[in-house]
């Protein structure tokens, strides 16, 4: 492989490395922020290396309510099922739609495809309310799976796009193979091309889990125990009417946030990766 | 085993008519091979056979059942796709057992049945690899393992050889041909290779914009084509065509001319017509006929010397032993002999009866 | 019912909203945090103890998500029994029906008349039990102030002594009229007549005031120019402010040794009156239709001198009960203090109108405070904004001409669809089964809770909401919106100036998210490049974190003082930057965040299509002798381009309407310059008097904005392509 002149790569090098850094910057500061027992944002200029703290961290990890339940706790797993369960929902869905766009003509289909576009159009903040609505209709509100579902469906259009051009790149010839060896539509589905778009799934599966794990208004909206609420709610509350508890607000930031960037960690070969396409060519 | 039946069906576009009222009885363990050219719709047959595409009219039998709205996996048809179409996902043991699988047969049969298979084809060694890590042919033969493993009512491929090298393909060929002996099931093969048409057909159907052209055993297509497009288009290099004036009995040409054979005056000959010679049938010396051409050049393959020459403006091929060859210089004259001749009416293209 | 859902309910031709399920719990909402929220638990727990037959919830909600939380839940009846909030939403929660009065008069001996008169309505009935006030007085560093200030006069004498290197004499949110109320109306201002239906603030009085901050801010540069709440705190505990004009709520934020002490705010010396801040009364209301026994019993014991004493001694609340300034307890603490200031406060309003006037008065105070108008003139154009915000309701329309227009509309589409379909369409209905069974589950979610959301939003634009009535008002909106003839087009606050504004930074935004992301993708391509992992991860990082945290954070890092970014700035030797004090740094404020934690989006969508490209094609390039350039031009960029398509097209609709990061981050400011479609429909919304028509008027412009803007990048791509083939 030729390699461009030793210059150029030392600017490339210092080009990610600058991007890094600009990347990482806020990172840093609601680090030093969380650590710092001087509240606020002047520990970030001048942080105290000397005297750190672990209390804000402590003080958020371990919220008990006046039952003495670990409320922390049960918001973690409140937040896991419900991102986790809006993901599960929200791909298969978009999954079955993504293989039905990419694999049938239908009447509808171009209405269907531009469909999804526009509903990201209209302001979302203005959809609270009348989402709130529908959803006391059908008896979701309050319930983990109204937010597990009105998640999922927001994730769609997103999901449905990224997985429909996905299963565009995989050649007809496989499912017509798999029809002829007998397989149902169904199961061609879900045992041959689901696992061979497994890359785009891992990039619509991140995409809608990051939404439902970091989404607060409507989780604060929708949701009415503080058992049952998600971690950006309680995290949000220390950000009040009359100044907000930085210290708290940044450590919750690191709790909140570390679960998805383990995730992201764990999941970014597949983020660009692509299967081998061996036989596919 | 199983005969299919097309009773006219048809397939069309909108307004373009890709398959128009073809009707093709196949009969039960033979071995059908469809030729034709780019684009007359060979691969919209088979699909259609195998249940991918619904025909826009007609019906599909087989075994005499009406099959034209059965899904394809319950047609009992296996079909081997010219990009194999293996799953990439599964070894090539999961890919020959997935046939099986889907249709919930014991295990324990499966794997008998997929080791059985695998020897046959050779593959025992490769059954846990994935499909990426196999060459081009091991490839071809996973996707003929997983077509033969249930064994079907019939087989249908779609150019299965067509990314293979020569030699790859002549044994695949061989193996396909023995196969079928074995098998004596019916099959529909898709080809582009006249090699593959002729060795392998018990029957030839010849497909042109989307009806057939002509059908029948290989040789008898190959020596009395039908039509011009058929004699044109089976046979290589290609039958050669020079225009003829016919003059009471006599034809004549730019550079030559012949008297055909007495039997087909029973015939009145056409005004004009298109006098075929095969490549191989012309020679050096003196036959019942003549032509006179000049040579352009010459190829040599070992066996076999290619003479390129023009009759008048027309251009000529023939295929002669290398060794005769071998005194020929581009831009001298000569004579070539031959006995069989085609005759075709300029017109219609169709064919004047076999002379000789 | 609300007049949002009595709205929808007709738009939709729904039933009737359930009733709420009458259970044995009684349930208490507020948002309260820390101390507050603690004490506040305790007094439920002492209810408990003494009542165990009554179960009871509290929960706390984020103070961003209450409002909207309580108008959505209450009429679906998920709400509480009881919630807290401030006395000054009391308009709107009227307004909207969210409350019923308190069931039994309220005694004058149990609680601050001060603290009962704001919540009386007009017949006299009290509209919640007052629990305690908010109130600001003077806080003072005890090892820098020995004497507190009593005049205003004396106050700058201080505040000179101790102003200079980077220190301060006082600090508050200069821009906040909350914290400017004092000066206010201490020298006799009035924001609004007697009648309330106008503002009065274009007065001589009102300039006052506005002198002494041009004094405390320009002239002397006493006050910090940009300080906010988090900023005075910072100060204060440092000791880089000696004084603070501030709240209750500040004791809990200072360090537990800072030597410090509370005194009531001066008197102005140039009228003699003492300054007089605005008085917040907390409340306990009671939502509609809730008022059973236990639930009066709970908030009777919540405001009961029990109660109250659990909230003042344990979070130093200022409380409404008045045997609680005689508990010796409490003698020494802050409490006396905030009780005397609260005998010269003014009662925050409550009147509709009031809602609008913040908005333009703290706009009117930021530019005071910058020097860049006059007070009168400042003071005027805040005046002259609210004027025209506050247009009547526009008119009730016929709804039948609308009614036919749509009908005839979709008996128009539905013709031409049922003649331009080919023949067979049963057929081909039938034959698709297969496709539609996969679609169904997304069907059916998409429908329900996104496509009828979406098309209520797009119906509420035709109503206009006013004090408990809807009506429908045709495209009085639209039309309202659209001939904007309040100001000026170049007006920072007219409609085509926030468009302008929108779509600058849409594109700005997008073009740098690509410009980013395909630069950062394509230096992580080549494969001699070591720790490409790493560099993948760190780079990816800024999307994980949630955007609101993110906005937060950068609003501290973009701050005058104390911002990091201004450090380095300094530390490289060039000036601080006042980032929200004028339209392009605070835009560039808003950009940098955004473009933070959106290119990496852009970056991954890069990589993939980068991969996708066959390998073979760079090196026929090679061979054919391109040079790396013409490589890029020539084959990356024509195989990537189109797969960036849908990314940027749905980066583009994400931007537009990306209201988490300009609300937090610059808020707007400067005048309302930096604010996008989006934000400005939520002021309209949830800021502005609760016009929720006009709102989703907005809303649909930006969809009929956005929709314009995919059909046309459709044709164009479209024409191109057919062009090129
Ligand atoms: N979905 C379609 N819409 C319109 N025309 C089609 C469609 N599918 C195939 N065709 C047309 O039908 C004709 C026959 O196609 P088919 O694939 O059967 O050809 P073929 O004989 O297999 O050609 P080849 O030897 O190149 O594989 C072609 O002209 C093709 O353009
Ligand atoms: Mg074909």
């Amino acid at each position: 492989m030729n390699r461009p002149p030793l210059l150029w790569r030392l600017l490339a090098y210092a080009a990610l490395g600058v991007a890094s850094i600009i990347a990482l910057f806020p990172v840093y500061a609601v680090v030093v922020m969380a650590v710092s027992r001087a509240p606020g944002f002047s520990a970030v200029v001048t942080p105290d290396w000397a005297n750190l703290t672990l209390d804000h961290l402590r003080t958020f990890v371990s919220t008990h309510d006046a039952q003495g339940r670990w409320l922390f706790g049960r918001q973690l797993i409140n937040s896991l099922i419900v991102a986790g369960a809006a993901t599960g929902v929200g791909l298969l869905f978009a999954a079955s739609a993504g293989y039905a766009f990419s694999r049938f003509k239908f009447p509808g289909h171009r209405l269907g495809m531009v469909g999804f576009f526009v509903t990201q159009m209209f302001p979302g903040t203005m959809m609270i309310v009348p989402l709130y609505l529908i959803a006391n209709h059908l008896g979701l509100v309050d319930t983990v799976v109204g937010l597990v579902f009105v998640y999922a469906t927001t994730s769609l259009p997103f999901c449905v796009w990224t997985l429909k051009g996905y299963f565009d790149t995989i050649p007809i010839d496989i499912d017509e193979a798999a029809l002829i060896d007998g397989a149902s539509r169904v199961r061609t589905f879900y045992q041959v091309l689901l696992p061979l778009v497994r890359p785009a799934l891992a990039v619509t599966a991140l995409f809608s889990f990051l939404g439902a794990w970091n989404e607060f208004v409507l989780a604060a909206t929708f949701l009415s125990r503080e058992e049952k609420f998600t971690l950006p709610v309680t995290l949000y509350r220390h950000v009040g009417a009359y100044g907000a508890d930085w210290g708290a607000f940044a450590a919750g930031s690191i709790v909140v946030s570390l679960p998805v960037c383990i995730l992201f960690l764990t999941l970014q070969r597949h983020l660009v990766g692509g299967l081998s396409s061996g036989a596919v060519k | 085993m199983a005969t299919i039946t097309l009773d006219k069906i048809a397939k069309r576009y909108g307004d373009t008519v890709v398959l128009n009222e073809l009707s093709l009885t196949i009969n039960d363990g033979e071995f059908v091979v469809l030729v034709g050219p780019s684009g007359c719709g060979k691969t919209t047959l088979l699909r259609m056979i195998a249940g991918l595409l619904e025909p826009s009219q007609g019906s599909v039998r087989i075994d005499g059942n009406d099959v034209t709205q059965t899904a394809p996996g319950d047609r009992d048809i296996a079909m081997v796709f010219q990009s194999y179409a293996l799953y990439p996902h599964m070894s090539v043991r999961e890919n020959i057992a997935f046939p099986l699988k889907v249709r919930r047969r014991d295990p324990a049969f499966i794997q008998a049945r997929v080791n059985e298979v695998a020897q046959q084809l050779g593959l025992d060694p490769l059954l846990d690899r994935k499909p990426a890590a196999l060459s081009g042919g091991q490839r071809q033969r996973v996707a003929m393992g997983r077509a033969i493993v249930r064994e079907p009512k019939a087989f249908l491929f779609d150019e299965p050889l067509s990314n293979l090298d020569a030699a790859l393909r002549g044994r695949m060929r061989g193996e396909i041909a023995a196969l079928h002996r074995r098998l004596k099931a019916t099959m529909v093969y898709v080809t582009h290779d006249q090699h593959e048409a002729m060795t392998l057909a018990d029957r030839l159907v010849l497909l042109n914009k989307g009806t057939i052209e002509q059908m029948g055993a290989p040789l008898t297509v190959y020596q009395r084509p039908r039509t011009r497009f058929v004699a044109e288009f089976l046979g290589s290099p290609p039958m050669n065509f020079l225009a003829a004036t016919r003059n009471g009995a006599e034809l004549f040409g730019n550079g030559f001319k012949l008297t055909p054979a007495a039997d087909a005056a029973a015939q009145p000959l056409p005004e004009k017509v298109w006098v075929g010679v095969r490549p191989e049938a012309l020679c050096l010396s003196p036959r019942t006929h003549a032509v006179e051409a000049e040579i352009d050049w010459v190829e040599r393959t070992g066996s076999d010397g290619f003479l390129y020459a023009r009759v008048g403006d027309a251009p000529l091929v023939a295929r002669l032993d290398a060794s005769q060859t071998h005194p020929l210089e581009p831009g001298s004259r000569i004579t070539l002999g031959f006995d069989e001749l085609s005759l075709f009416d300029a017109e219609s293209g169709r064919a004047l009866g076999a002379q000789s | 019912m609300s007049a949002v859902a009595r709205g929808v309910a007709l738009l939709c031709c729904f039933a009737a909203l359930p009733a709420h399920a009458a259970d044995s719990e009684v349930v208490v909402w507020h948002s309260y945090r820390a101390g507050e929220a603690l004490a506040l638990d305790a007094a439920v727990n002492d209810f408990r103890a003494q009542h165990p037959e009554i179960q009871i919830r509290v929960l706390a909600v984020p103070y961003g998500a209450y409002q909207q939380k309580l108008i959505a839940a209450i009429p679906g009846g998920h709400g509480p029994d009881l919630f807290i909030a401030a006395h000054d939403q009391l308009g709107d929660m009227v307004k909207r029906d969210l409350i019923d009065p308190v069931p039994e008069p309220l005694s004058a001996q149990q609680f601050l008349d001060e603290t009962l008169a704001p919540l009386r309505g007009p017949d006299g009935k009290s509209w919640g039990w007052p629990m305690a006030f908010k109130t600001l007085v003077l806080f003072y560093r005890t090892d820098q102030v020995p004497e507190p200030p009593a005049t205003t006069d004396a106050l700058i004498a201080t505040a000179e002594k101790l102003t200079g290197d980077g220190r301060f004499g006082l600090a508050y949110p200069l821009a906040e009229f909350y914290f400017h109320a004092p000066w206010f109306f201490g020298a006799g201002a009035e924001l609004l007549t007697a009648d309330a239906n106008d503002v009065r603030f274009d007065s001589p009085a009102a300039t006052r005031s506005g002198e002494l901050l041009r004094l405390f801010a320009v002239e002397k540069k006493l006050v910090p120019s940009d300080a906010n709440g988090a900023l005075v705190t910072e100060m204060f505990n440092q000791g880089k402010a000696a004084m603070v004009v501030n709240g209750p709520w500040f004791i809990a934020e200072l360090r537990p040794d800072l030597p410090y002490a509370l005194t009531p705010l001066p008197i102005l010396s140039a009228n003699g009156t003492p300054a007089k801040p605005l008085s917040t009364i907390e409340a306990l209301f009671l939502a509609k239709g809730r008022a059973r026994p236990e639930v009066r019993a709970l908030a009777t014991f919540l405001v009961s001198d029990a109660g109250a004493r659990r909230r003042a001694v344990g979070a130093g609340q200022p409380v409404a009960n008045r045997a609680l300034y005689d508990d010796p307890d409490l003698q020494n603490g802050p409490l006396p203090v905030f009780r005397k200031q609260l005998t010269n406060t003014v009662p925050m309003p409550t009147a509709p109108l009031t809602a609008l006037v913040w908005e333009p008065l703290n706009e009117a105070l930021r530019q005071i405070a910058r020097g860049a108008l006059s007070p009168e003139r400042a003071f005027q154009e805040a005046a002259a904004r609210v004027r025209l915000l506050n247009q009547p309701l526009p008119a009730e329309a016929n709804p039948a001409p609308y009614v036919l227009v749509i009908l005839l509309a979709l008996a128009g589409v539905l013709t031409v669809a049922l003649w331009r379909t080919p023949t067979g369409l049963l057929s081909r209905l039938v034959q698709a089964r297969t496709a539609y069974a996969f679609l169904l589950p997304t069907a059916i979610g998409m429908t329900l809770l996104v496509g009828v959301p979406f098309l209520m939003g797009l119906g509420l634009g035709f109503f206009a909401f006013g004090p408990g009535e809807i009506r429908f008002v045709g495209f009085a909106n639209f039309t309202s919106i659209i001939a904007a003839q309040e100001y000026p087009i170049t007006h920072p606050l007219s409609f085509y100036f926030t468009m302008a504004v929108t779509v600058l930074w849409t594109f700005a935004n997008v073009s740098l998210h690509l410009l980013l992301g395909f630069g950062l993708a394509l230096l992580l391509t080549p494969s001699w490049l070591k720790g490409r992992a790493l560099f993948r991860v760190l780079l990816i990082l800024p999307w994980t974190i949630p955007n609101y945290i993110t906005a937060l954070i950068f609003k501290g890092l973009f701050n005058t003082q104390f911002g990091a970014i201004n450090a380095l700035l300094e530390a490289m030797g060039l000036p601080p930057v006042h980032w929200f004090d004028s339209f392009w740094p605070a835009f560039c404020a808003n950009l940098t965040t955004n473009v933070w934690l959106g290119f990496p989006f852009m970056m991954v969508t890069v990589l993939g299509a980068l991969q996708a490209i066959p390998p073979d094609l760079y090196d026929a390039a090679r061979v054919d002798g391109a040079s790396a350039i013409q490589r890029f031009f020539k084959v990356t960029l024509p195989q990537v381009g189109p797969a960036l398509v849908p990314a940027v097209v749905l980066g583009t609709i994400w931007t537009f309407n990306m209201f988490n990061i300009v609300f937090l981050v610059s808020e707007g400011q400067p005048e309302g310059s930096t604010d996008i479609l989006v934000t400005e429909a939520y002021r309209w919304a949830f800021v502005r008097n609760g016009r929720y028509g006009y709102a989703a008027a907005y809303s649909t412009i930006i969809f009929v904005i956005l929709a314009l803007y995919t059909v046309l990048t459709r044709r164009l791509l479209s024409a191109r392509q057919g062009a090129r083939s």
